[in-house]
Protein backbone atom coordinates (compact mmCIF):
# COMPACT_ATOMS: atom_id res chain seq x y z
CA UNK A 1 0.00 0.00 0.00
CA UNK A 2 1.36 3.06 -0.97
CA UNK A 3 1.41 5.68 1.53
CA UNK A 4 -0.34 8.65 -0.28
CA UNK A 5 -3.26 6.11 -0.80
CA UNK A 6 -3.55 5.08 3.04
CA UNK A 7 -4.35 9.25 3.31
CA UNK A 8 -7.40 8.66 1.10
CA UNK A 9 -8.91 5.59 1.41
CA UNK A 10 -10.96 4.02 3.80
CA UNK A 11 -9.71 0.93 6.22
CA UNK A 12 -10.94 -2.62 6.46
CA UNK A 13 -9.96 -3.72 9.49
CA UNK A 14 -10.22 -7.05 11.06
CA UNK A 15 -10.47 -7.64 14.53
CA UNK A 16 -9.25 -10.93 16.24
CA UNK A 17 -10.58 -11.88 19.56
CA UNK A 18 -12.02 -14.66 21.41
CA UNK A 19 -14.16 -12.90 23.32
CA UNK A 20 -17.15 -11.46 21.65
CA UNK A 21 -17.34 -8.57 24.54
CA UNK A 22 -13.86 -7.67 23.44
CA UNK A 23 -14.91 -7.46 19.70
CA UNK A 24 -17.33 -4.93 20.21
CA UNK A 25 -15.01 -3.13 22.45
CA UNK A 26 -12.70 -2.40 20.11
CA UNK A 27 -15.60 -2.07 17.01
CA UNK A 28 -17.46 0.57 18.95
CA UNK A 29 -14.15 2.31 19.74
CA UNK A 30 -13.08 2.57 16.35
CA UNK A 31 -16.18 3.42 14.79
CA UNK A 32 -16.35 6.33 17.31
CA UNK A 33 -12.70 7.46 17.00
CA UNK A 34 -13.52 9.36 13.50
CA UNK A 35 -11.11 7.66 11.26
CA UNK A 36 -11.58 6.42 7.83
CA UNK A 37 -13.66 3.53 8.29
CA UNK A 38 -15.12 1.06 5.68
CA UNK A 39 -15.84 -2.53 7.24
CA UNK A 40 -15.01 -3.81 10.45
CA UNK A 41 -14.39 -7.70 10.01
CA UNK A 42 -14.38 -10.28 13.38
CA UNK A 43 -12.72 -13.49 13.92
CA UNK A 44 -13.00 -15.28 17.13
CA UNK A 45 -9.34 -16.79 16.36
CA UNK A 46 -6.56 -16.97 14.13
CA UNK A 47 -7.72 -19.71 11.64
CA UNK A 48 -10.90 -17.98 11.22
CA UNK A 49 -9.02 -14.64 10.81
CA UNK A 50 -6.81 -16.30 8.14
CA UNK A 51 -10.26 -17.55 6.45
CA UNK A 52 -11.76 -14.08 6.34
CA UNK A 53 -8.21 -12.39 5.09
CA UNK A 54 -8.39 -14.40 2.14
CA UNK A 55 -12.24 -13.38 1.43
CA UNK A 56 -11.62 -9.79 2.29
CA UNK A 57 -9.66 -6.54 1.49
CA UNK A 58 -7.94 -5.93 4.60
CA UNK A 59 -6.22 -3.14 5.02
CA UNK A 60 -5.65 -3.80 9.23
CA UNK A 61 -4.98 -7.00 11.83
CA UNK A 62 -6.09 -5.54 15.55
CA UNK A 63 -5.40 -9.00 16.98
CA UNK A 64 -5.20 -10.81 20.37
CA UNK A 65 -2.80 -13.05 21.22
CA UNK A 66 -4.07 -15.69 23.55
CA UNK A 67 -7.08 -17.20 21.85
CA UNK A 68 -7.94 -20.83 21.22
CA UNK A 69 -8.13 -23.29 18.44
CA UNK A 70 -5.41 -21.12 16.55
CA UNK A 71 -3.50 -18.44 18.82
CA UNK A 72 -1.98 -15.03 17.48
CA UNK A 73 1.49 -15.80 17.56
CA UNK A 74 0.38 -18.71 15.35
CA UNK A 75 -1.57 -16.31 13.15
CA UNK A 76 1.30 -14.47 12.53
CA UNK A 77 3.60 -16.96 11.36
CA UNK A 78 0.93 -17.97 8.78
CA UNK A 79 1.18 -14.54 7.46
CA UNK A 80 5.25 -14.04 7.64
CA UNK A 81 5.00 -17.44 4.95
CA UNK A 82 2.45 -14.94 2.80
CA UNK A 83 4.18 -12.17 1.23
CA UNK A 84 0.97 -10.42 0.41
CA UNK A 85 -0.12 -11.09 4.03
CA UNK A 86 2.93 -9.92 5.68
CA UNK A 87 2.74 -6.29 4.51
CA UNK A 88 -0.71 -5.82 6.38
CA UNK A 89 -0.02 -4.08 9.24
CA UNK A 90 -0.44 -5.85 12.36
CA UNK A 91 -1.91 -4.32 15.91
CA UNK A 92 -1.17 -7.24 18.68
CA UNK A 93 -3.71 -5.70 21.36
CA UNK A 94 -2.70 -7.36 24.46
CA UNK A 95 -1.46 -7.34 28.29
CA UNK A 96 1.99 -6.74 28.95
CA UNK A 97 2.85 -10.38 29.88
CA UNK A 98 2.02 -11.66 26.23
CA UNK A 99 4.04 -8.95 24.38
CA UNK A 100 7.28 -11.29 24.81
CA UNK A 101 5.65 -14.26 23.08
CA UNK A 102 5.66 -12.23 19.68
CA UNK A 103 8.50 -13.01 18.17
CA UNK A 104 8.47 -9.58 15.39
CA UNK A 105 11.86 -9.57 14.30
CA UNK A 106 10.82 -10.74 10.44
CA UNK A 107 7.23 -8.92 10.33
CA UNK A 108 7.20 -6.04 8.27
CA UNK A 109 5.03 -3.29 10.05
CA UNK A 110 3.74 -4.70 13.43
CA UNK A 111 3.09 -2.92 17.16
CA UNK A 112 1.99 -3.64 20.17
CA UNK A 113 -0.94 -1.76 22.50
CA UNK A 114 -1.47 -2.63 25.86
CA UNK A 115 -4.51 -3.55 27.52
CA UNK A 116 -6.16 -1.78 29.23
CA UNK A 117 -6.17 1.32 26.94
CA UNK A 118 -8.25 4.39 26.34
CA UNK A 119 -9.98 5.02 23.27
CA UNK A 120 -7.55 7.96 22.55
CA UNK A 121 -4.43 5.65 22.89
CA UNK A 122 -6.55 3.39 20.42
CA UNK A 123 -7.09 5.61 17.98
CA UNK A 124 -3.35 6.87 18.13
CA UNK A 125 -1.73 3.38 17.17
CA UNK A 126 -4.10 3.09 14.25
CA UNK A 127 -3.13 6.08 12.94
CA UNK A 128 0.89 5.46 13.61
CA UNK A 129 0.85 2.01 12.10
CA UNK A 130 -1.75 2.80 9.39
CA UNK A 131 -0.72 6.34 8.28
CA UNK A 132 -3.90 7.44 8.09
CA UNK A 133 -5.77 10.91 9.29
CA UNK A 134 -8.74 11.69 10.43
CA UNK A 135 -11.83 11.13 7.55
CA UNK B 1 -0.30 -20.03 52.83
CA UNK B 2 -0.78 -16.57 52.47
CA UNK B 3 2.56 -14.10 51.90
CA UNK B 4 3.48 -10.48 52.13
CA UNK B 5 5.54 -9.94 48.80
CA UNK B 6 4.27 -7.20 47.94
CA UNK B 7 2.19 -8.23 44.52
CA UNK B 8 -0.52 -6.78 46.66
CA UNK B 9 0.76 -3.10 45.75
CA UNK B 10 1.04 -3.73 41.96
CA UNK B 11 -2.07 -5.01 41.72
CA UNK B 12 -4.52 -2.96 43.05
CA UNK B 13 -2.02 0.07 40.86
CA UNK B 14 -2.62 -2.36 37.99
CA UNK B 15 -6.17 -2.83 38.37
CA UNK B 16 -7.10 0.72 39.51
CA UNK B 17 -5.74 1.54 36.16
CA UNK B 18 -7.13 -0.56 34.24
CA UNK B 19 -11.19 -0.31 35.86
CA UNK B 20 -10.58 4.17 34.97
CA UNK B 21 -9.60 2.82 31.36
CA UNK B 22 -12.01 0.24 30.54
CA UNK B 23 -14.95 1.02 32.01
CA UNK B 24 -14.55 4.71 33.90
CA UNK B 25 -15.09 2.97 37.33
CA UNK B 26 -12.88 5.19 40.09
CA UNK B 27 -11.76 4.23 42.96
CA UNK B 28 -13.17 5.59 46.65
CA UNK B 29 -11.04 7.33 48.98
CA UNK B 30 -10.69 5.63 52.09
CA UNK B 31 -12.91 7.96 53.93
CA UNK B 32 -15.59 7.30 51.18
CA UNK B 33 -16.12 4.19 52.14
CA UNK B 34 -19.00 2.97 54.12
CA UNK B 35 -19.05 0.43 57.11
CA UNK B 36 -21.29 -1.61 54.65
CA UNK B 37 -19.36 -1.78 52.02
CA UNK B 38 -15.88 -2.93 54.19
CA UNK B 39 -18.50 -6.50 54.27
CA UNK B 40 -17.58 -8.43 50.72
CA UNK B 41 -21.68 -10.15 50.21
CA UNK B 42 -22.06 -13.40 49.47
CA UNK B 43 -23.55 -13.47 46.24
CA UNK B 44 -20.13 -12.38 44.13
CA UNK B 45 -19.29 -13.62 40.73
CA UNK B 46 -15.79 -14.87 40.01
CA UNK B 47 -13.98 -14.70 36.59
CA UNK B 48 -10.82 -16.91 37.25
CA UNK B 49 -7.59 -17.04 35.21
CA UNK B 50 -4.76 -19.54 35.00
CA UNK B 51 -1.12 -19.08 33.85
CA UNK B 52 1.52 -20.94 33.69
CA UNK B 53 5.41 -21.09 32.76
CA UNK B 54 7.85 -18.82 34.95
CA UNK B 55 5.53 -19.67 37.87
CA UNK B 56 1.83 -21.39 37.57
CA UNK B 57 -0.61 -19.99 39.35
CA UNK B 58 -4.21 -18.05 38.62
CA UNK B 59 -6.38 -14.82 39.47
CA UNK B 60 -9.41 -14.73 40.73
CA UNK B 61 -11.80 -11.23 39.83
CA UNK B 62 -14.57 -11.54 42.51
CA UNK B 63 -17.60 -8.92 42.50
CA UNK B 64 -21.61 -8.26 42.78
CA UNK B 65 -23.51 -9.34 39.44
CA UNK B 66 -24.94 -5.44 39.94
CA UNK B 67 -21.28 -4.35 39.84
CA UNK B 68 -20.59 -6.72 36.59
CA UNK B 69 -23.83 -5.31 34.82
CA UNK B 70 -22.11 -1.62 35.63
CA UNK B 71 -18.84 -3.05 34.10
CA UNK B 72 -20.50 -4.18 30.83
CA UNK B 73 -22.37 -1.09 30.69
CA UNK B 74 -19.47 1.10 31.03
CA UNK B 75 -16.92 -0.78 28.47
CA UNK B 76 -19.70 -1.32 26.07
CA UNK B 77 -21.30 1.63 26.08
CA UNK B 78 -24.93 0.31 26.22
CA UNK B 79 -28.03 0.76 27.63
CA UNK B 80 -28.55 -2.65 28.69
CA UNK B 81 -25.91 -6.28 28.65
CA UNK B 82 -26.24 -8.96 27.47
CA UNK B 83 -25.25 -12.10 30.14
CA UNK B 84 -22.65 -13.06 27.59
CA UNK B 85 -21.47 -9.39 27.07
CA UNK B 86 -21.61 -9.13 31.50
CA UNK B 87 -19.48 -12.30 31.49
CA UNK B 88 -17.03 -11.02 28.75
CA UNK B 89 -16.22 -8.68 30.94
CA UNK B 90 -15.40 -9.82 33.81
CA UNK B 91 -13.52 -12.25 31.92
CA UNK B 92 -11.62 -9.68 30.49
CA UNK B 93 -10.63 -7.76 33.07
CA UNK B 94 -9.39 -10.05 35.09
CA UNK B 95 -7.62 -11.31 32.03
CA UNK B 96 -5.71 -7.61 32.08
CA UNK B 97 -5.23 -7.58 35.14
CA UNK B 98 -3.21 -10.39 35.03
CA UNK B 99 -1.42 -10.24 32.11
CA UNK B 100 -0.07 -6.52 33.42
CA UNK B 101 0.78 -8.42 36.85
CA UNK B 102 2.25 -11.87 35.42
CA UNK B 103 5.06 -10.19 34.56
CA UNK B 104 6.84 -10.05 38.46
CA UNK B 105 6.57 -13.96 38.35
CA UNK B 106 8.87 -13.66 34.90
CA UNK B 107 12.66 -15.60 35.84
CA UNK B 108 15.20 -14.95 33.37
CA UNK B 109 14.01 -15.13 29.90
CA UNK B 110 11.50 -17.50 31.39
CA UNK B 111 7.77 -15.56 31.32
CA UNK B 112 4.47 -16.99 32.36
CA UNK B 113 1.59 -17.69 29.95
CA UNK B 114 -1.55 -16.74 30.49
CA UNK B 115 -4.20 -19.18 29.75
CA UNK B 116 -7.94 -18.05 28.60
CA UNK B 117 -10.50 -16.34 31.44
CA UNK B 118 -13.65 -18.39 32.32
CA UNK B 119 -17.01 -17.25 34.91
CA UNK B 120 -16.13 -19.76 37.65
CA UNK B 121 -19.27 -21.73 38.65
CA UNK B 122 -21.23 -21.20 41.65
CA UNK B 123 -20.15 -24.26 43.50
CA UNK B 124 -16.22 -22.95 42.89
CA UNK B 125 -14.52 -21.70 45.95
CA UNK B 126 -10.88 -19.67 44.99
CA UNK B 127 -9.26 -21.91 47.49
CA UNK B 128 -10.06 -24.84 46.28
CA UNK B 129 -9.62 -24.22 42.69
CA UNK B 130 -5.61 -23.53 43.96
CA UNK B 131 -4.86 -25.66 46.52
CA UNK B 132 -1.55 -25.23 48.48
CA UNK B 133 -0.27 -22.78 46.80
CA UNK B 134 0.86 -18.89 47.86
CA UNK B 135 -1.91 -16.37 47.81
CA UNK B 136 -2.46 -12.57 48.34
CA UNK B 137 -5.77 -10.50 48.34
CA UNK B 138 -6.93 -6.99 47.41
CA UNK B 139 -10.11 -5.90 47.99
CA UNK B 140 -11.02 -2.32 46.10
CA UNK B 141 -13.55 -0.36 46.27
CA UNK B 142 -14.90 1.45 43.49
CA UNK B 143 -17.26 4.20 42.77
CA UNK B 144 -19.61 1.60 41.14
CA UNK B 145 -18.86 -1.29 43.86
CA UNK B 146 -16.66 -3.13 45.50
CA UNK B 147 -14.17 -5.89 44.15
CA UNK B 148 -12.28 -8.45 45.43
CA UNK B 149 -8.83 -9.73 43.71
CA UNK B 150 -7.18 -12.68 44.63
CA UNK B 151 -3.95 -14.54 42.99
CA UNK B 152 -2.47 -17.58 43.94
CA UNK B 153 0.95 -18.24 42.15
CA UNK B 154 3.77 -20.84 43.27
CA UNK B 155 6.90 -21.68 41.41
CA UNK B 156 7.10 -24.13 38.27
CA UNK B 157 8.80 -26.82 40.40
CA UNK B 158 5.42 -27.15 42.44
CA UNK B 159 2.25 -28.70 40.82
CA UNK B 160 -0.85 -26.73 40.69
Amino acid sequence: MQLANRHKMKLNILVTDDCSTVRLLISKTIRLSDLPVDRIIEAENGAEGLKQMAENRVDLILMDINMPEMDGVTMLEHMRMNPEYRKIPVLVVTAESNKQRVPTTDMDNIAFLSKPFTPQLLRDAVINITGVTNS
Amino acid sequence: MRTTTGFSDKIREVAVETFEMMSYMFPLEDSEVSSEQQVLPDDMVASVVRFDGAAKGGMVLRATPDFVTSLAVNMLGIEEASEEQKEGALCEIVNIICGNVAPLFKKGEEICYIRPPRIAGPEERPDDLFRNLCHESVIIHLDEGTVEILVYYTRTEEAV
